[in-house]
């Protein structure tokens, strides 16, 4: 049994500790993924405390034999969704992203890029950002969006046409 | 474009965030406050909604009942329809008309003493669930006097007028119970037999009792001995 495992197998108020234990070597990588989908290190925490508490309440139907990374990636994207779907988050918000030149090496590709970026649709982004932000693999992207990996990488290929940044070479 | 250098550029364009040392501890605050969702909170949750719903609807039935039965009412009362007029017919009743007027009624025509000059009709109209009876009529050259009687009695009916007669419209006097007296400045012009043929119009009623004027038009043909 996993340590996973033994944890949603008592899953319940005692086991928020060991919980957090078993999360906690993947909330860099979930904040990481947070932060490339909002770009605001304020609101990246916050999606990830949501998300992590979102897992918490969710863990008594996370499978036993599924992987936790993946899974608990997926909350996140889809906490940073849920916030940027926020009418809020798109008044208030979007003005208080870094502006051009703010960024360390800032050019106008980069400037250019960041807006493509921004323009893209929420699934487009989470699969740029999951492989060329995260450097996962075909395989790990599947598993946070829920498809295979040729599909992962067919759909991160089209999102890389609209950024306009078709790849040469396509390693997995 | 390799791969490779799309990443670069990927990252360059979203910058890099250090993560944040207290964020492992933040978020088990997070879930210490949080807690486990569990079926108990679910339900806690569940009966919470049923609770609001009951709430309103305790709130919300009665009035809504307390308002259908107004409406359901006042379209018993005040019909929307047109007034579709039941206009008597000029011949004679079936009824047996009646020997003579209540002495009220008399009384307060002013006829108390001249009770034989009355000519007694029974001859009703019904409109807006309002009948209007003509039960006598006095009749002057210079002056008529009409005698009503309303079921249900529910006020004056009128204004009365006499059809032809341009200032003979009037309100009433109360004699019996039910029984109301016009007195119209008007007269009816007799032929050579010393009879007239009248039309008593009595105009949409707006008793006291009922809110709104009840619409309608209650149409009397008769014809009358005018007195000299």
């Amino acid at each position: 049994m996993t340590k996973a495992e033994e944890v949603a197998a008592g899953a319940g108020p005692a086991d928020a500790a060991a919980f957090v234990a078993l999360l906690d070597p993947i909330l860099p990588l979930g904040y990481r993924l947070a932060f490339g989908m909002l770009r605001s290190e304020a609101d990246a925490e916050d999606a990830v405390q949501d998300a992590a508490l979102s897992a918490w309440r969710g863990f008594h139907r996370f499978r036993r034999d599924a992987e936790l990374r993946p899974w608990f990636l997926t909350i996140v994207a889809n906490r940073c969704r849920s916030l940027r779907r926020a009418p809020w988050y798109r008044v208030l918000k979007l003005p208080t992203l870094p502006s051009a030149g703010s960024l360390p090496g800032e050019d106008a590709e980069g400037i250019d890029l960041r807006r493509a970026l921004d323009a893209l649709p929420h699934g487009e982004r989470l699969l740029i950002v999951l492989r060329f932000y995260l450097d996962l693999s075909y395989d790990q992207v599947g598993a946070v969006i829920g498809t295979s990996a040729k599909a992962a990488k067919s759909r991160t290929h089209r999102a890389l046409a609209r950024l306009r940044l078709a790849p040469e070479v396509s390693s997995s | 474009v390799t791969e490779i250098e799309i990443s670069d550029r990927i990252r360059t364009a979203l910058g890099e965030a250090e993560y944040p040392s207290g964020l492992s501890a933040s978020v088990a605050a997070h879930l210490a406050r949080g807690g486990h969702r569990n079926n108990s909170a679910r339900l806690q949750a569940l009966s919470a909604a049923v609770l609001a719903l009951l709430i309103l609807a305790a709130v919300a039935v009665p009035r809504l009942a307390r308002d259908y039965a107004g409406w359901t009412s006042s379209a018993r009362t005040v019909p929307v329809a047109l007034p579709s007029p039941v206009i008597s017919s000029p011949s004679p009743t079936p009824k047996a008309t009646p020997a003579s007027l209540p002495v009220a009624d008399l009384e307060a025509a002013g006829l108390a003493t001249n009770a034989g000059a009355v000519t007694l009709f029974d001859q009703s109209a019904t409109d807006s669930g309002y009948t209007v009876t003509l039960i006598g009529l006095y009749a002057e050259s210079s002056r008529t006097i009409v005698f009503l009687h309303v079921e249900p009695d529910l006020g004056f009916p009128g204004p009365v007028s006499l059809a032809g007669a341009l200032d003979a419209s009037a309100m009433g006097n109360r004699g019996a119970p039910g029984d109301y007296v016009y007195r119209l400045a008007a007269g009816p012009r007799a032929g050579a037999d010393g009879y007239a043929d009248v039309t008593i119009i009595v105009f949409a009623h707006a008793p006291y009792a009922v809110p709104k004027r009840l619409p309608g038009n209650w149409v009397f043909t008769v014809r009358v001995r005018v007195q000299p």
